[in-house]
C-alpha cells in the first residue's frame, strides 16, 4: 500500500475518533463547567422565543425568582399585578425543533407562603429521559412588579437586574448582580461576577467570591465580604470590609470605617465617623477622618492627613506619613520612617530603620528609635515633657523661644551641641549635659548610643526655616 | 499517456466537499453538525472501498486491452 493511502486512512480514522469522541463528551458531561468550558449544548445555532403571563397579587405581596442559565431583571410597574415575560433561547440546530423544544419550556408561577414564586420547569426537562442528548437553553425572565414589592432571586449563570423595590435579597453567579433603588435593606450573594449597588435606603449586605464590588448612595451600613476582588464605596453610612486580594476604595463614608484586607490596598477620604484598618502586602491611605484612626500594615505604607481623632499606625518594611492629627499619636514602626507634620497632641514613636521626623508637634514625645535619626520640631514653645531614646541614630530638637525645660542629654559616642539662648547648663561632661531654659518644668530627655545629640535654638531655628 | 486512477485522491476530494457541505449547512442552523458527522463519516470509508474496487476493475481492464 502506498504511503499516501495509509496516510489518508489515518487521517479518516482520526477524524472519525475525533468526531466520536466529541459526541460522547456532549451526551456524557451534565450541566456547569464541563458544558461551558468545552462550548457544550449551549454553542451552535440558536433560536429564540417568547412568552408572556400575568398574575394578579395583592398589594404588598413578595416576588420569589428563581433561574438557571439566563438572566433576570426586575423592574416596578403599576399596581395589582406581576407582568412575566420568559425569553426562551434554545440551541438547537433547526427552527422547527427548537421550536418544539420551547414549547415545552414553561414559566411556573406559584403561590408560596404568602409570596409569588416565579420559576421555570427546567428541572423536569433536563431530567434524563432517555433522549438522544439534552438540548442547551437559555430563559431570560423580565418581570415587573408592583411598586413596593420586597423580592428575592436566585440564578445560577445568569445577570441579575433588580431596581425600585422595597426591598432586595439576590444571589447570582458567574455574571453581573446590580440592584438600585431599593427602599430597603439589600442582601447579595455573587460567587464570580461583579456585583453594583446604588441608592438602597438600608442596610447592604454582600458577599462575592471573584468580583468587583461597587457600592454608592447607601443609606445604612454596607457589610462587604469580598474575596479576591476589588472593592469601590462611595457615599455609604459606615462600611464594614473584609475581604482579601483586593483593593479598597471608600469615599465619603457617614459613619465607621473598618477594613480588614489581605493583600490589597486600602483608600479612605473623608470618613465621619472612627477608621480602623488592617491589610498586609499594601499601603493605607486614610484622609479627612472625623475620628480616631487605626492602622495596621504589614509591608506597605501608612498616609493618615486630617485627622481628628487619635491615631494608632503599625507598620513595617515601609513609612508612616502623618500630616495634621487633632488627637495622640501612637506609632510603630519596623524597617520604615516616621515623618509626621502637625501633631497636636504629641505622639509615642516606636521605630526602627529609618529616620523619624516630628515637624509641628504639640504635647508630649516620647519616642524609641534603632538604627535612625531623630529631628524634632516643635510648632511653638516646648510646654509637655519630650523623650528621646535613640541607638545608632542622632537626636536634633529645635528649642523655641519661650520654651520652658530641664534638660537630660546623653550621647555615647557621641557630642552634645547646643545654641539655644539662655540655655543654662548646670552639669557638663563628655556625652552628658544637664541644663535648664526659662525657668525649667518640662521634662527633655535626649539619649543616644552612637550618635549626637543637637539642641538648636530659635535663631538657628530661623535660618533654616524661615 | 492517461494518468492512473487514483481512488485515495477522489475520496480526499469528496471527503472535503462533504464536510465543508456540512459545516455550511450546521453554521445556517439547517442540521445538527456533530450528529450528522457523527452519523455520516463511515461512509467515507465505504465510498473509498467502493473506489478502490472500481480501480482495480479499471486496471485489470487496461492490462487486458
Amino acid at each position: 500500500m502506498k504511503g499516501a493511502k495509509i496516510g489518508l486512512l489515518l487521517l479518516i480514522l482520526a477524524f472519525g475518533s475525533t468526531v466520536e469522541t466529541a459526541w460522547r463528551v456532549r451526551n456524557r458531561l451534565g450541566p456547569g463547567w464541563g458544558w461551558f468550558m468545552m462550548g457544550g449544548r449551549f454553542q451552535g445555532p440558536s433560536f429564540t422565543f417568547k412568552a408572556d403571563q400575568v398574575e394578579v397579587v395583592p398589594s404588598g405581596t413578595p416576588v420569589e425568582v428563581e433561574n438557571a442559565f439566563g438572566a433576570v431583571k426586575i423592574v416596578q410597574g403599576g399596581p395589582g399585578e406581576v407582568r412575566i415575560a420568559l425569553r426562551k433561547v434554545v440551541f438547537l440546530g433547526t427552527e422547527d425543533k427548537a421550536r418544539a423544544y420551547a414549547d415545552r419550556i414553561q414559566v411556573q408561577a406559584r403561590r408560596e407562603g404568602g409570596a409569588l414564586r416565579i420559576l421555570t420547569n427546567r428541572s423536569d426537562l433536563e431530567r434524563p429521559s432517555g433522549a438522544e442528548y439534552e438540548v442547551g437553553f437559555e430563559t431570560h425572565f423580565d418581570v415587573v412588579v408592583p411598586p413596593g414589592t420586597a423580592v428575592k432571586v436566585h440564578d445560577e449563570h445568569g445577570a441579575v437586574d433588580v431596581t425600585d423595590v422595597a426591598r432586595a435579597e439576590v444571589s447570582g453567579s458567574f455574571d453581573t448582580i446590580r440592584v438600585e433603588r431599593v427602599g430597603g435593606p439589600a442582601e447579595i450573594e455573587a460567587r464570580h461576577g461583579d456585583v453594583q449597588a446604588r441608592g438602597i435606603k438600608g442596610d447592604l449586605k454582600v458577599t462575592n467570591r471573584h468580583g468587583d464590588v461597587t457600592v454608592e448612595d447607601i443609606d445604612g451600613r454596607a457589610t462587604l465580604d469580598v474575596q479576591h476582588g476589588e472593592v469601590s464605596a462611595k457615599r455609604v453610612g459606615g462600611l464594614l470590609v473584609s475581604g482579601a486580594h483586593g483593593d479598597v476604595t471608600a469615599e465619603t463614608v457617614h459613619g465607621d470605617l473598618d477594613v480588614h484586607d489581605q493583600h490589597g490596598a486600602v483608600r479612605g477620604i473623608d470618613v465621619t465617623g472612627r477608621a480602623t484598618v488592617a491589610t498586609s502586602f499594601q499601603g493605607v491611605t486614610l484622609e479627612k477622618v472625623g475620628g480616631d484612626a487605626s492602622v495596621h500594615t504589614e509591608h506597605g505604607e501608612v498616609v493618615l492627613t486630617d485627622v481628628k481623632g487619635a491615631v494608632d499606625a503599625q507598620a513595617s518594611f515601609d513609612d508612616v506619613t502623618l500630616t495634621r492629627v487633632g488627637g495622640p499619636v501612637t506609632v510603630t514602626v519596623s524597617h520604615g520612617a516616621v515623618r509626621a507634620h502637625g501633631l497636636e497632641k504629641g505622639a509615642r514613636v516606636r521605630a526602627s530603620g529609618d529616620e523619624i521626623v516630628l515637624d509641628g508637634f504639640r504635647g508630649p514625645v516620647e519616642i524609641e528609635a534603632e538604627r535612625a535619626g531623630v529631628r524634632l520640631v516643635p510648632a511653638g514653645a516646648i510646654g509637655a515633657a519630650v523623650k528621646v531614646t535613640a541607638t545608632h541614630g542622632a537626636i536634633e530638637l529645635d528649642v523655641p523661644a519661650g520654651s520652658r525645660i530641664d534638660v537630660q542629654a546623653s550621647a555615647q559616642s557621641g557630642e552634645i551641641t547646643t545654641d539655644v539662648p539662655g540655655l543654662s547648663a548646670t552639669q557638663m561632661s563628655p556625652g552628658k549635659l544637664a541644663a535648664t531654659l526659662g525657668g525649667g518644668g518640662n521634662a527633655v530627655v535626649l539619649s543616644t548610643s552612637h550618635g549626637d545629640v543637637r539642641l538648636r535654638g530659635a535663631a538657628a531655628v530661623a535660618e533654616k526655616t524661615p | 499517456m492517461a494518468r492512473p486512477f487514483r481512488p485515495e485522491v477522489l475520496v480526499l476530494a469528496l471527503t472535503l466537499i462533504a464536510v465543508g457541505v456540512a459545516w455550511l449547512l450546521g453554521n445556517a442552523g439547517r442540521i445538527d453538525l456533530l450528529a450528522t458527522l457523527r452519523a455520516w463519516w463511515p461512509l467515507t470509508l465505504v465510498v473509498w472501498g467502493v473506489l478502490e474496487l472500481v480501480a482495480l476493475a479499471l486496471s485489470r481492464d487496461a492490462r487486458r486491452s
